[in-house]
């Protein structure tokens, strides 16, 4: 079957990724800058933490109401989006956000080792819960995936010289009468917010992707941040696009592919950026 | 400072400074609109930190800073201070001076008012290069730019001659808003070197002045 004639198969999957993708890579720009290119992997575990503790915490107190994934997600989403929050709001001292980081990444994973002997769920429903599944998305989760990749795409757009004042020299934006920490928990909420649907949605693997790789290529080529934005929501957008569409052609693991392929486009990113600065210096 | 002209528009009372433990204590100091101050010390003695507790980004340990309503500040930060591998042109580091509280969004105009002062301070043709290629002086006048396009009443600037050659040093001395000019913003700077104050008709301040050093 023709890929396009399958689009009744994998349309809201395609839709979610894209839009997804596209608002990883907007968010995850400021992640490379901000030197802290590991905080969506800690997210996505600390949102899979929140899962886990959900689960054990409903199922302890005989609470489960229809098929008890809402309070989990909702679990999923207070952790993601909370951690990062508190993150951005957490002044910068020497290297405490690398550190929080990784305090966050390693006690989440070993937490959802832990309680996962406690929950008695089918183990595959738990893990599409914590991990998405990127070749099946209900309409629910894309309308979500919709929503949440809007409202950050939006704040992005619009927030794009707050943001970047703030985190280029933040001492005069603070002197210039803006509100530092609370731009900072915005932003840093922001990413929680995306990437804790990315997470629940295609797959944590895809959600670190989007949002590093892209960013790292647009920087590579531009010097203009609306440009870098711009190339780096475009770019993985289309390579989630296809990535997907590889996937469906090859029969290939569609996280694995969707990976792949912003990955190569990364490399020819940067590889045209290295052609230019080489062709530049020899004029 | 200078009681003669009427307009506070900064005053420190009983000040106490530092980043959790004290550095100095009982700083007492009034600005006037048109003050031209030049503030020495040594290292460690907590100049910058004055600087960053008037401008409110840094709470202060006791005492409080009083500001006349509605004062705008500009603010040149020292040049370390300022990640310089961050993706922004000389223009869009100009244009977020206009940014502040209540001012979030800049359009084509505050782009053009930042081209225009750009070209005042003879950066015109480094506009779209990015900053971090720019030369350490062209960096420094486009920081001070980023300043003085928010048309401040008090100008605040952290050391910026650390870095410089001896040229560049003289033409800041160009750049800076003139003494006595109407509505002439009053400026705060710190620096090592007191001859850079006499240049710039600036009445050199010990540090040591204002309030009691804590000896550790």
């Amino acid at each position: 079957m023709n890929f396009f004639d399958a689009s009744f198969l994998w349309k809201e999957a395609v839709i979610s990724s894209v839009l997804l993708a596209a608002a990883c890579a907007m968010a995850g720009v400021y992640a490379i800058l901000r030197r802290v290119v590991f905080l969506p992997a800690a997210l996505s575990q600390f949102s899979g933490f929140g899962v886990m503790f959900a689960f054990a915490l409903t199922e302890a107190a005989h609470a489960t109401h229809g098929d008890g994934t809402a309070i989990p997600l909702a679990a999923s989403f207070c952790c993601g989006i909370g951690g990062a929050v508190l993150l951005g709001w957490k002044e910068e001292r020497s290297g405490s956000r690398e550190s929080f980081i990784g305090i966050v990444w390693v006690l989440s994973s070993a937490f959802i080792v832990l309680i996962a002997g406690a929950v008695p769920q089918e183990s595959y429903h738990v893990e599409d819960l914590i991990f998405g599944n990127a070749v099946v998305v209900a309409p629910s989760q894309m309308w979500t995936a919709i929503f949440a990749s809007g409202a950050v795409i939006l704040l992005h757009v619009l927030g794009r010289s707050v943001f970047m004042f703030v985190s280029f020299d933040e001492e005069t934006a603070g002197a210039h009468g803006l509100p530092t920490r609370l731009i900072n928990a915005l932003l840093f909420g922001s990413m929680g917010l995306i990437i804790a649907t990315t997470t629940k949605t295609i797959g944590a693997l895809p959600a670190f992707a989007f949002a590093i790789l892209p960013g790292c290529g647009a920087l590579r080529l531009f010097s203009s941040t609306g440009a870098i934005l711009a190339v780096a929501g475009v770019s993985a957008g289309l390579c989630a696009f296809a990535g997907y569409w590889i996937s469906f052609a090859r029969d290939l693991p569609t996280g694995a592919c969707a990976v792949t392929v912003t990955g190569t486009m990364t490399l020819l990113m940067t590889g045209i950026a290295e052609f230019h600065s080489r062709c530049r210096n020899r004029v | 400072m200078n009681s003669s002209r009427s307009e506070i528009l900064l005053t420190a009372v009983h000040l106490t400074i530092g980043h959790g433990k004290p550095i100095r204590r009982n700083i007492e100091l009034r600005i006037h609109r048109g003050d031209r101050i030049g503030l020495m010390g040594p290292n460690g003695s907590g100049k910058s930190t004055l600087l960053r507790t008037l401008t409110g980004t840094l709470r202060p340990l006791g005492g409080h800073v009083e500001r006349r309503p509605k004062t705008t500040i500009g603010y040149v930060p020292q040049q370390r201070n300022v990640d310089i591998l961050f993706p922004q042109t000389a223009l869009e580091t100009v244009t977020a001076g206009h940014l502040g509280a209540g001012r979030l969004f800049p359009g084509r105009r505050e782009r053009t008012a930042a081209l225009a002062q750009l070209e005042q301070l003879g950066l015109r043709e480094c506009a779209l290069a990015p900053f971090r290629t720019l030369s350490g002086g062209q960096r420094q006048r486009v920081l001070l730019a980023r300043a003085l396009i928010r048309r401040p009443d008090l100008l605040l600037l952290d050391e910026p001659t650390t870095g410089l050659d001896a040229e560049t040093m003289v033409q800041l001395k160009d750049f800076l808003p003139r003494s006595g000019s109407d509505g002439s913003p009053a400026i705060v700077l710190i620096s090592h070197l007191s001859e850079l104050f006499t240049g710039l008709s600036m009445t050199p301040l010990q540090i040591g002045k204002l309030g009691e050093a804590v000896v550790s």
